[in-house]
């Protein structure tokens, strides 16, 4: 028996084993931080909440006249988006490119004056009598790759689309120059992807 | 048993099996083992985003139940502010008010930590933290620590905040049609029709809640338009400076109008204006009478007209300026023309869509707390 002890282990060796393992893994996992997938919800949180923010502040009326008139920065923006004319007089026209100044001035703003690094894509979907359902890409920093973790929020937006004479008649456009919304009052949903680089 | 060496032992078999029990149990600890591990992290994450929440989107709360915490006078602050919330109301959640913004930085009233740890931040822990905001890009208001290099719970929150209204009249506009010894500008606050017109608090003007202000501009208009007066050296208009002519403010009083009461005077009793753009305030009287050159300014902060005794929400208010031509060949108060409510019905009222009135405009700000 003592002989051919060699090679083998016993129970007391096996408990230390385990124990000396355990004590090691304890050890490690207390003294460094690891930040796992569970956790990233809340910097998601954070730029989800910042995002509607940006959203509902945009879509907020300025003024009792604008109030009453039901058009907040993000609904004229929306509507104004593509001219049918080629050098329409005024802002009319240039939507998406106000939406990219206003939204990134929103989005990276901090209170020490200087700037966050926030990128974003944003595409509004709408139905009209044609189409069941559509979208169009609105405005956008740059496009998302694959590396990008990006979090998603949306608003629907209330859009008057009655009028159609006037120098608000550039309205709901595609870049190609087609008519998107039909002439009523209608709603169409805005989706931001919002991601750090 | 000469046999046996290459085999597992019982022994190493229970050994094993008892570590591997114990692997698989601490494995499925995992999860909790990072909680612990970053839980005063996730702690303070949520205090800021809980103190976020409650600055943008709660109007407060004082002890009485209401939400108008920002009236409330600094002797009786700790005592009955029982949250601080900037957001004009529920319902207008980022939307915030200029004035709680404004109240809530006071050194006066609130003590720096314990007041806002107390009525903003909560928790039974003393969170340090930093609480600032940047609005429209240009005022900058913040109080708090320097934030520390390590780690600390964060949120940003984007609202708009509300700014107070104004009125901008020009004298041209409201001159009196024809000559006239007294010369009293009456603009009108009808507080129940301000109240009534806009019913949303975010664009409704409320002389109750918030600064208001009145500037008579364009005065030495009335200097070239005195048509029955000689003003003029062989036609040509004296430059204001070397006429003979003064315009001088001789009184400024307010007065209120209830439903089934008679006209009467709120103090003070002779109000300051500012005079010309100058930063210190005056109080013009009949025995001590300014001269105006250009425009008069009064402004009344958010706490003037809600004072006890001073007004109701069906109070209708009149600040009355009165004017004096002063002649000064001969010392007289001479009779002409001068900006008059009473002599051409020019009422002016602070109302909404006057051309005169700035209504109240959202400004975009940002807000951060950080706690840590």
């Amino acid at each position: 028996m003592v002989d051919h002890a060699a090679g083998q282990l016993y129970t007391i060796e096996g408990i230390a084993a385990a124990l000396i393992m355990l004590v090691t893994a304890w050890i490690v996992l207390g003294t460094t931080t690891m930040y796992t997938p569970g956790d990233t919800h809340i910097s998601d949180m954070q730029l989800e909440q910042l995002g509607s923010d940006v959203l509902a502040m945009m879509d907020t009326p300025n003024t009792s006249l604008e109030n009453r008139a039901q058009t907040s920065d993000l609904q004229k923006f929306i509507k104004n988006n593509y001219s049918a004319v080629s050098s329409p007089p005024g802002d009319y026209h240039k939507g998406p490119e106000l939406f990219n100044t206003m939204f990134l001035s929103y989005a990276n703003g901090l209170t020490n004056g200087r700037a966050d690094h926030l990128q974003y894509a944003a595409t509004v979907y709408y139905r009209n009598a044609t189409t069941p359902t559509g979208s169009y890409e609105f405005s956008r920093t740059r496009n998302i790759t694959p590396g990008d973790h990006a979090v998603r929020v949306t608003r629907w937006v209330l859009i008057d689309n009655t009028i159609t004479s006037g120098p608000t008649d550039y309205k709901s456009l595609t870049p190609a120059g087609t008519a998107i919304l039909d002439r009523r009052w209608q709603e169409v949903l805005v989706e931001v992807l919002i991601w750090r680089g | 048993m000469k046999h046996d060496t290459a085999y597992l032992s019982i022994d190493f078999l229970a050994g094993f099996t008892i570590f591997m029990v114990a692997f698989i149990w601490v494995a499925t600890m995992i999860p909790g083992l990072f909680v612990n591990v970053r839980g005063t992290q996730i702690d303070y994450d949520a205090v800021a985003y809980r103190t976020g929440v409650i600055l943008t989107e709660d109007p407060g709360w004082q002890v009485d139940g209401t939400s108008e915490w920002e009236v409330i006078d600094d002797a009786r602050v700790p005592e009955e502010v029982k949250r601080i919330g900037w957001a004009i109301a529920k319902e207008n959640p980022g939307v915030l008010s200029a004035v709680k913004i404004n109240r809530s930085f006071c050194s006066t009233a609130f003590t720096y930590p314990e007041s806002y740890q107390d009525k903003v931040i909560f928790g039974d822990m003393p969170y340090r933290f930093n609480i600032s905001v940047l609005t429209n890009g240009t005022t900058y208001q913040s109080v708090g620590d320097i934030r520390p290099n390590g780690a600390y719970g964060y949120i940003r929150r984007v609202v708009k905040v509300k700014q107070m209204s104004d009125s901008t009249i020009p004298a041209y506009a409201f001159m009196s049609e024809g000559t006239s010894p007294n010369h009293m500008f009456s603009p009108e606050l009808n507080i129940t029709d301000l109240l009534f017109k806009e019913q949303n608090l975010a664009y409704q003007i409320n002389p109750r809640q918030e600064s208001t202000a009145i500037n008579i501009t364009n005065v030495s208009w009335v200097y070239g338009n005195q048509s029955n007066l000689d003003y003029f050296d062989s036609g040509v208009e004296k430059p204001v400076g070397t006429s003979n002519l003064k315009v001088r403010l001789l009184d400024v009083n307010i007065t209120r109008l209830n439903p089934s009461e008679p006209l009467v005077a709120i103090p003070p009793f002779g109000h300051e204006v500012y005079i010309d753009g100058g930063s210190t305030p005056v109080i013009p009287r009949q025995s001590s009478p300014v001269v105006v050159q250009e425009n008069v300014s009064i402004l009344f902060n958010s706490t003037f007209f809600a004072a006890e005794g001073k007004t109701t929400t069906a109070s209708r208010i009149f600040v009355n300026f009165t004017f004096g031509l002063w002649n000064t060949s001969n010392s007289t108060y001479d009779d002409g023309y001068c900006i008059n409510s009473t002599f051409g019905n020019n009422l002016f009222r602070y109302d909404y869509g006057s051309p005169w009135v700035h209504e109240p405009v959202l400004e975009p700000a940002i807000l951060e707390v950080a706690v840590w």
